[in-house]
């Protein structure tokens, strides 16, 4: 009757939660996370010409490097190494945006300088078009075009060099 | 080329700092490897990094990082060793349908609970380059996980070994170890042959040869090895020199064939013979440098790998709410009923599940692999951490409020054969 009892409860407790499991791993197959656009990407502004006002901001991006950890939907990213110049942000399908460090919302606060920006695949590597959006009242008024090309582009999962 | 300076100085503040915060841990009646590891997370951006961004610059610049990683894996290398060393497997043997049902459902449930917050977790906290499978095989194992090094400890220290709880508690977390360790091999093979030109296949027939090797042919070899030592004679510097150089060949080749170095120490603890006098001697040899030394250089690698500031929302908070209470219902509760079905009493069963919910030191091992391997991001990883941290630290408050040490150490010793074939 114990033994019963216990093949029983063996069956249930382990036999049961095994076949849920592989239902699970079934069920989750179909589920999409966000596109990788985490590791350090180089800079380019797609305007060649410096733009007036904002002239100042394009000689500063110019071969520029932006280093994002990615969580997810959730970015960290740093600009040419600077400690102080750390942005959050999130993504969402291929849009993503990134601002002055603090909570990472979908939207930015206008008046703080912020990144936002598309993901595109081409021909298996990824490329991101920035737009540099200025802060209010400042001399640059104009958004500034950047494209962006990852360092290392591999399938593997990203190693992890940096924490912010 | 790492600056040697700057490494002595941070392996000096490492230590001193896992040391002091150890003894003020166990001032409060906590073990010392939990001081340890909050003394690791302190040191990292979650503290030091926030509170004194140009100290922490200056103790842990970037470009020393690689170094002390490098020290932290053969810390690691030879902690894992004394895990595998102090595995018996006699202590499976006779303890009946207690011990099985529990050590089973206690990796199962949780193993279950975590593939189902992984559900929710992927796509919020992972990205593309992760398939699902891996990533909840992944969470999974993690939360199934229990620390055998740390409940041993907490035992020892309690002098709750010898009892009917205690016997219980160190066979369950055993199975538990070599399971989660198992799958972890599997986990990372599975992962790597995805991305490199190994086939799977190949990884784990690899590996299945290798460990068959290992059971079969090296360990009677190392019980002839050792014979000498059980019949008195003291072993010497040449007999474990060649241990430590068996260890590293061990390791490497585990590494070489796409699973952890890790897994290959621990299974060459595993293998090498209990009963003779040179293992007591081998582990009194090791045990202080790398548990004194080296582990806490782990433990502060770790913790500038945390941040917990990366959880800046209370989306984010929530969702590590959500793990925590994922790994507790899974781990605690499971055990615990599972120990209750089996036969044993509910407070007793209770003891066993806060004893089977501590993940401690195992838990951020797997979870460094995880973060090294991409299959978690940082955010999830400091979660993960926190739920580390967290159940390990709840373990002694809990179980000397279900089982008061005074009513356990009035118990007579009984015969764990006797215990697990008991009638109801």
């Amino acid at each position: 009757m114990l033994m019963k009892k216990l093949v029983g409860g063996y069956l249930a407790m382990v036999g049961i939660p095994l076949l849920i499991i592989v239902l699970v791993l079934n069920a989750g197959s179909g589920l999409s996370a966000p596109p990788s656009i985490d590791g350090a990407w180089s800079i380019q502004p797609v305007s060649a010409k410096p733009a007036g006002a904002c002239s100042g901001e394009l000689s500063l991006l110019a071969g520029g490097r932006l280093v994002i950890a990615q969580s997810g939907r959730h970015l960290r990213a740093r600009w040419n190494e600077n400690p102080a110049s750390v942005m959050s942000g999130m993504i969402d399908q291929n849009r993503f945006i990134l601002c002055s460090l603090g909570p990472a919302t979908e939207e930015c606060t206008l008046n703080a300088v912020h990144l936002s920006g598309i993901m595109r695949e081409e021909s298996g590597a990824r490329r991101l078009e920035i737009r540099l959006n200025p802060a209010a009242g400042g001399s640059c008024q104009e958004a500034v075009l950047l494209s962006a090309w990852r360092e290392v582009e591999s399938k593997a999962p990203a190693v992890r060099e940096y924490n912010y | 080329m790492p600056d040697l300076f700057t490494l002595l100085f941070q392996v000096a503040v490492i230590a001193t700092a896992a040391r002091t915060v150890g003894i003020l841990f166990r001032l409060i009646g906590q073990p010392q490897v939990v001081g340890e590891m909050a003394a690791g997370i302190m040191l990292g951006p979650t503290l030091l990094g926030w509170a004194w961004p140009q100290a922490s610059a200056v103790l842990f610049p970037a470009d020393s990082l690689s170094a002390l990683n490098i020290l932290s894996q053969i810390g690691l290398l030879l902690f894992m060793f004394l895990v595998g060393l102090e595995f018996n497997p006699k202590l499976l043997r006779g303890l009946g349908h207690v011990a099985v049902m529990t050590s089973h459902v206690s990796i199962v449930a949780p193993f279950l609970l975590g593939a189902m917050l992984a559900l929710l977790l992927y796509p919020e906290l992972s990205d593309d380059r992760v398939g699902f499978t891996e990533f909840a095989l992944f969470v999974g194992a993690a939360m199934s996980v229990t620390a055998f090094p740390v409940l041993a400890r907490i035992l020892h220290e309690r002098q709750l070994h010898r009892t009917k709880l205690g016997t219980v508690a160190i066979a369950c977390a055993a199975v538990d170890d070599v399971t989660a360790w198992c799958l972890l091999a599997y986990i990372v093979a599975f992962v790597r042959s995805a991305h490199e030109a190994t086939p799977l296949w190949l990884t784990i027939g690899g590996l299945t040869l290798y460990i068959l090797l290992m059971v079969f042919a090296v360990r009677p070899l190392l019980a002839k090895l050792f014979a000498p030592s059980r019949r008195g004679r003291a072993p010497g510097d040449d007999m474990t020199a060649v241990v430590l150089v068996l260890l590293l060949v061990s390791a490497m080749t585990t590494e070489w064939l796409g699973v952890h170095l890790l897994f290959g120490a621990f299974l060459f603890g595993a293998v090498m013979p209990k009963e003779s006098r040179f293992v007591a001697h081998l582990t009194e040899r090791i045990e202080s440098v790398t548990l004194i030394l080296f582990l806490p250089i782990f433990f502060a690698y770790t913790g500038l790998r945390t941040s917990i500031g990366l959880l800046d929302s209370p989306k984010m908070w929530w969702l590590c709410g959500l793990v925590l209470a994922t790994a507790i219902v899974g781990k605690l509760v499971g055990s615990a009923v599972a120990a209750r079905v089996a036969g044993m009493e509910w407070r007793d069963a209770a003891a066993v599940g806060v004893l089977m919910n501590t993940r401690g030191l195992m838990e951020l091992v797997i979870l460094n692999i995880g973060l090294n391997l991409g299959i978690i991001s940082p955010a999830l990883f400091s979660m993960m951490v926190v739920m580390a941290l967290a159940t390990t630290f709840m373990t002694t408050p809990l179980l000397e409020w279900i089982r008061p040490t005074r009513t356990l150490q009035r118990e007579e010793i009984v015969a764990v054969q006797e215990y697990a074939y008991s009638e109801r």
